[in-house]
C-alpha cells in the first residue's frame, strides 16, 4: 500500500481556525464523519483524546501527528489541517503547531498505523519537508509533497534508496530508475531513486531517508556525486545496462544478501 | 561501549509513545544512545528517528551506549526497555 493512499482530501482542511487544540481536533473528526470514514465522531473523538492524554504527539516544526485506532474507524486515512494561526498542541513540551495530520487507522489494521507513522517521522522529521509543509496553501500542493515520499513505504521489506547516472544523463539514468522502481515495488520493498541526469538532481535523497535504508544502489556508468553521503552504508554498485536488462535479478540478489536479514520478517 | 540485542514484544511495535519516553530517558546521559535494526543505525536521543524505525513486534534491535557514563545508560535504558516491552535476548 502506498501512504498516499491513506491520504483523504476531503478530510483536509488547509485553512483552519480553531481555537484550540480540542477544536482542531473536533474539526478534524467532523470531516472524518461527514466523508464516512468513522461511524461516530465522538467516539473517534474520545479514543484520540485519550491517546493525547498521554502526549507526546508534537514532532517538532510546529507540526503534530495525533492518531487513533479504533473499531469505529471504518476506512483507514489520514485527515490533515493546516491552521490559520497556531495553537498550544503540548503545553508541558512547549510545542505550538500549525499543522496536524491526524492519523485514523482501522482496529484490525494496528501494524498500518506504526508503518504509516514510522514513515511520516522519517519525511516529516527533516527540517526540509516541515517547512515545505507549513508552506502548503492548497490540497493539491500537498498531495504534491506527500507524493515525494519514498515509493512503497507502508509494507517494505527492504528500505533501497538510489542513485541513477549516466554520462549522456539523458536516457539510461531515467530508464534504469523506472526499472528500479518496478522491479521493488513489485518484491514489497520502498524505493527512492534519486536521477543525477543532464538536467541536473532530480528526487535528491536526504540524510533521513540514505539513514534508513538498508541498501544503497547506485546504478551508475559515470561518478556519483556526493559520495560521503553513504559513508558507512551497504552499497551495490552496478552499471545501468544491468539493471535495464535484469532488474528483478538484482533486486532478488540483494534480498539474498540481506538474507537471513531478520528484518525480512517484518510483516 | 556497551552492547546487547532486544526483541521487541510489544504488540504494537515501537510506536510512538514508547519511542518518546525511550529518547528522553537517553538524553539524560552524556553518553551515545545508538539503536541498531537490519544494519541502520538511529539516535536514541531522537524520538522521531526511534519511531521512523518502524519496529514491528519481534523486530531484533541492538543497544548500544558509549562514553563516559555508557554503563549507566545502558543499565537505566535496559531497565525501561523492559518496562516498555522490549526484551533482552
Amino acid at each position: 500500500m502506498r501512504f498516499q493512499e491513506l491520504l483523504n482530501e476531503n478530510a483536509m482542511q488547509m485553512k483552519m481556525r480553531a481555537a484550540d487544540k480540542e477544536d482542531v481536533l473536533r474539526q478534524l473528526c467532523a470531516l472524518l464523519y461527514a466523508d464516512g470514514c468513522i461511524a461516530s465522531a465522538s467516539l473517534f473523538y474520545e479514543a484520540i483524546r485519550n491517546r493525547e492524554a498521554c502526549g507526546m504527539t508534537a514532532i517538532g516544526g510546529m507540526i503534530a501527528i495525533p492518531h487513533g485506532c479504533s473499531d469505529t474507524v471504518l476506512r483507514s486515512c489520514v485527515a490533515v489541517a493546516r491552521l490559520e494561526k497556531s495553537v498550544m498542541w503540548d503545553a508541558a513540551a512547549q510545542q505550538s503547531v500549525r499543522a496536524v495530520l491526524l492519523f485514523a487507522i482501522q482496529a484490525d489494521q494496528s501494524g498500518l498505523q506504526l508503518r504509516a507513522m514510522a514513515a511520516t517521522a522519517r519525511f516529516l522529521g527533516q527540517d526540509e519537508y516541515q517547512k515545505r509543509l507549513l508552506r502548503c496553501r492548497t490540497k493539491r500542493q500537498l498531495c504534491r509533497l506527500m507524493e515525494e515520499m519514498p515509493l512503497g513505504e507502508l509494507d517494505a521489506r527492504l528500505r533501497l534508496v538510489a542513485v541513477t547516472a549516466c554520462p549522456a544523463g539523458v536516457a539510461h539514468t531515467y530508464i534504469s530508475k523506472e526499472c528500479l522502481v518496478q522491479a521493488a515495488l513489485a518484491r514489497r520493498h520502498s524505493i527512492k531513486v534519486e536521477t543525477q541526469g543532464a538536467i541536473g538532481t532530480e528526487n535528491r535523497l536526504t540524510e533521513g531517508e540514505i539513514r534508513a535504508a538498508d541498501v544503497v544502489i547506485l546504478a551508475a556508468d559515470t561518478e556519483v556525486e556526493d559520495m560521503e553521503r553513504f559513508e558507512g552504508k551497504r552499497i551495490v554498485r552496478v552499471p545501468t545496462a544491468v539493471v535495464v536488462r535484469s532488474a528483478d535479478l538484482l533486486i532478488e540478489k540483494i534480498e539474498a544478501r540481506m538474507g537471513k536479514c531478520r528484518g525480512m520478517s517484518c510483516e | 561501549m556497551q552492547k546487547a540485542e532486544f526483541v521487541v514484544g510489544l504488540e504494537e511495535g515501537l510506536h510512538m509513545r514508547p519511542a518518546a519516553l525511550l529518547s528522553r530517558a537517553a538524553m539524560r546521559f552524556r553518553s551515545s544512545v545508538t539503536l541498531q535494526m537490519r544494519g541502520a543505525r538511529y539516535n536514541g536521543k531522537s524520538a522521531l528517528e526511534l519511531l521512523g524505525m518502524c519496529a514491528l513486534k519481534g523486530s531484533e534491535v541492538q543497544l548500544m551506549t558509549d562514553g563516559e557514563d555508557e554503563q549507566a545508560a545502558f543499565d537505566t535504558l535496559t531497565a525501561l526497555l523492559a518496562d516498555l516491552g522490549v526484551y533482552k535476548k
